[in-house]
């Protein structure tokens, strides 16, 4: 058999028409636009459905603003905790990064609904990733887009957000990634999940009554910890300017910044030694504090819970929920700006 | 900038669009200008190492063409083929070179304590030098004529879909190209994004998918038989999606700026004997060493034994390329002994046409060589190759080894299912032929998968450490 592969173009090019090009783009197009009725996962929607409760619903005096993990905290009990008739709302949404929270707030302000003290509370390790894409996918308006493009965000990454927005295949590619190679159907249930709305969620309704019982086994395991657990937080960029920019914004309209570092399990430590984890996380709050006279740095004292507190190395399970909601209100209370609110501190 | 970034795409996109609005007046420029910008990226300074390169290889050119004596032409080539050499053994292998200086001395206890050395190495370096010689030495043989025009020669040595990675360009492939006014056609755009949207597959798809899958198994360590059989046959595909990936690539970006590159691969893995895979994996490295090494060292024409000796230095040089490191002078020396023995046993036996079931039988067998090949290119030292070595006569495999290498077998299947229709009616433009629903078909099934099973993040190509 001969070696040769004819590699020689088509004889006369009169006879390949660009047609094959055209049917491919019209193909993409229409896809693309098919899949537009297709509703949106879990998480999109909750995202955008919380962002406009945020719009509508009356501002909470604090407002506890953050990532998936911090959306399980029970507002009512820290409200209960802080004491007195300081209202306090759980705004925080499964799948942000802190640079959520500058766009949030300029939406609220944009409504005439302006909380008083803003807790900033994301996952420690959620600092490290903006998340720019899933905003500009799922949430931002032009303005915010252009804000983005115009703040040093990279045009790569802004265009590859962009294209997410109007490619439901992109938006969703992990997910679709996850199912074509590993069987995982979980995004098509989260298809017809109800949203975890702000109203509805149990945390305006739990009272200490109701605190659950502690687990008695660890379900985390180093084998399944992500990457980021290995080194030191690094604080990505656009975390760090679009915090700044939401301090500079709260301190326009004299809202108060909060910044709390939720512990993290007790197997990071152990399985993952790093001296200098949270160097950078001590430095950024820091230089914010000395930048900004409306932001401070707040100390539970708790920076580690036991494992078996954790659902997944990100996520608190109920009882741990319900650990850290008290301690972040009786922490609370003690804070200079919530006792400024008129708060009776907690026995 | 790597292909497999959103900020190439980009790069791309502009450029086409500038070299469509320039004209044939300014395209050159344009391209040059793209290619600067392409290859600084990374850094800047590993442009100056380039542009001193250049700058040897065309007033070498000139000078060579220009010497009244032969005497002269060969003083001129010699001395730009050594300073091509000079400059890529003290960037690449400076490091190696004196680390095991230092391990000798220290083995025999002249020194106590070694030093590691290491530069940076700037990307395509090994590309471009064997470009460069190869530019020298036709224009010596007179195979090629030199340049004049600085802005087509610098085009030619700095065109940005081949500068990091190949395909080896010589001169009279792509300089006439270059410099004679050139079209776009129809075919072009058509058969270019077919090889871009392949090439994308091979890589993003295929080879990082599989790297994911067998890169745990090479960074543990220690083997058992089926260990060594998935990371063999996973890295023998990873390796060919990730290079024949990018070469398609380029070939494809190329094809829409008019310029047709050579062709790199021809289905290395049905290759009959180790000269035949030769012949068919990266074909401008393998007739690049055929005609500027092994034939100037006398070939086959001096006897039996400098025959193998020409074999063996021209493989182990060809390892040496890959990187400075031993088991890729192993994997050289291993591909030279398999080259002789074939050889050997060709003299033997005399030539003799192939049946079917003897030509099925060589693939398999030459297969089987290349898979170990490939497995030794991708371990990192000595005592790896030992060990691993040892493991695959052991025997032992792991509970999941079944369930591992069905996983990998969809993309391994992937490649024969586009592939072997162009094997068997050796066109290359076997898809691109097909009625226009059929074609754009494929070009959807590729774009949805590229989108979907893409690894985002993946690894650079392997050829970019090169």
């Amino acid at each position: 058999m001969e070696t040769n592969l004819s590699t020689s173009h088509s004889k006369s090019d009169k006879s390949v028409s660009l047609t094959p090009l055209w049917l491919f783009i019209l193909g993409v197009l229409l896809i693309e636009t098919a899949l537009r009725v297709m509703p949106e996962g879990y998480m999109t929607r909750t995202m955008q459905h919380r962002i406009e409760e945020m719009r509508y619903l009356d501002a909470a005096d604090v407002q506890l603003m953050g990532d998936s993990a911090t959306t399980g905290f029970r507002a009512q009990l820290i409200q209960s905790a802080i004491g007195g008739t300081t209202s306090v709302k759980n705004y925080a949404i499964p799948g942000a990064s802190p640079l959520f929270a500058y766009f949030i707030l300029q939406r609220q302000i944009a409504e005439g609904k302006i909380p008083k003290v803003i807790v900033l509370a994301p996952n420690p390790f959620m600092w490290t990733n903006p998340c720019v894409d899933s905003y500009l996918a799922r949430l931002a308006t032009p303005k915010e887009s252009y804000e983005l493009l115009s703040s040093k965000v990279s045009l790569t990454d802004w265009l590859y957000g962009t294209l997410c927005r109007f490619s439901y295949t992109l938006r969703y590619r992990d997910e679709l990634y996850k199912t074509v190679t590993a069987g995982d159907k979980g995004f098509f249930k989260t298809l017809t999940t109800p949203v975890l709305s702000v109203q509805l969620t149990r945390a305006n309704t739990l009272r200490d009554e109701d605190e659950p019982p502690p687990p008695e086994k660890s379900l985390l395991s180093k084998a399944t910890a992500p990457p980021v657990f290995r080194t030191p937080i690094k604080f990505h960029p656009y975390n760090q300017i679009f915090v700044d920019k939401l301090c500079t914004l709260a301190a326009r309209h004299g809202i108060k910044v909060v910044s709390v570092r939720l512990p993290v399990p007790e197997m990071i430590r152990r399985d993952f030694p790093a001296e200098n984890r949270f160097d950078e996380y001590d430095r950024f709050m820091t230089a914010m504090a000395e930048k900004h006279s409306n932001f401070t740095r707040m100390d539970t004292g708790v920076y580690e819970m036991p494992d078996t507190y954790f659902l997944d190395p990100w996520h608190y399970n109920s009882f741990g929920i319900w650990k850290f909601s008290k301690l972040l209100g009786e922490s609370l209370s003690k804070s200079p700006h919530i006792k400024t609110l008129g708060a009776t501190p907690a026995k | 900038m790597l292909f497999n970034s959103l900020e190439f795409i980009i790069f791309l996109v502009a450029v086409l669009l500038l070299v469509r609005l320039g004209g044939a007046r300014l395209r050159n420029w344009l391209l040059l200008a793209a290619s600067i910008i392409f290859y600084g990226w990374w850094n800047p300074i590993y442009l100056t190492l380039l542009g001193v390169n250049c700058a040897v290889a065309y007033y070498g050119g000139i000078s060579i063409a220009n010497a009244s004596t032969p005497k002269q032409r060969r003083w001129i080539c010699g001395f730009c083929v050594s300073f091509f050499i000079a400059l890529l053994a003290y960037f690449k292998y400076r490091g190696f070179f004196l680390n095991n200086v230092h391990a000798i001395f220290a083995a025999l206890g002249w020194e106590k304590a070694t030093k590691a050395y290491s530069l940076i190495l700037p990307v395509g370096i090994s590309f471009y030098t064997f470009q460069a010689i190869a530019y020298s030495v036709d224009v010596y043989r007179g195979t090629a004529k030199a340049c004049v025009n600085i802005r087509d020669f610098l085009l030619f040595k700095t065109f940005f879909p081949q500068l990091v990675a190949g395909p080896i360009e010589r001169a009279n492939n792509l300089l006439p190209q270059i410099q004679n006014p050139r079209a776009v056609t129809n075919s072009d755009i058509i058969e270019g994004l077919y090889l871009v949207l392949w090439g994308f597959c091979k890589k993003v798809v295929i080879a990082d998918n599989i790297a994911l899958k067998i890169s745990p198994i090479y960074a543990r360590g220690e083997f058992t038989t089926g260990d060594v059989i998935l990371a063999a046959v996973g890295f023998t595909f990873q390796v060919y999606g990730d290079f024949s990936g990018y070469t398609d690539i380029a070939r494809g970006v190329s094809r829409w700026f008019g310029v047709n590159l050579m062709q790199n691969f021809n289905f290395p893995y049905f290759a009959t004997s180790p000269q035949d895979f030769w012949r068919r994996w990266h074909i401008s490295l393998g007739s690049w060493l055929r005609e500027y090494l092994y034939i100037p060292l006398g070939g086959n024409r001096k006897g039996s034994f400098r025959t193998w000796l020409n074999l063996m230095i021209t493989m182990l040089i060809g390892g040496l390329w890959h990187g400075p490191t031993w088991p890729y002078v192993i994997w050289g020396a291993y591909q030279g002994f398999i080259l002789s023995i074939h050889r050997g046993w060709t003299a033997l036996r005399g030539v003799r046409r192939h049946s079917h079931l003897s030509r099925t039988l060589c693939i398999i067998g030459n297969f089987g060589l290349t898979l170990y090949g490939m497995f030794i290119f991708r371990l990192t030292s000595w005592d790896q190759i030992v060990t691993a070595t040892g493991a695959i006569f052991q025997f032992e495999f792991a509970p999941g080894f079944l369930g591992a290498l069905v996983r990998m077998m969809p993309y391994i299947l992937l490649i024969f299912l586009i592939e072997t229709p162009i094997f068997l009616s050796r066109d290359e433009w076997f898809w691109t032929r097909r009625n226009s629903v059929a074609v754009a078909g494929l070009f959807l099934f590729l774009f949805y998968l590229i989108i979907i099973m893409g690894v985002t993040g993946g690894d650079q190509f392997i050829y970019f450490a090169f």
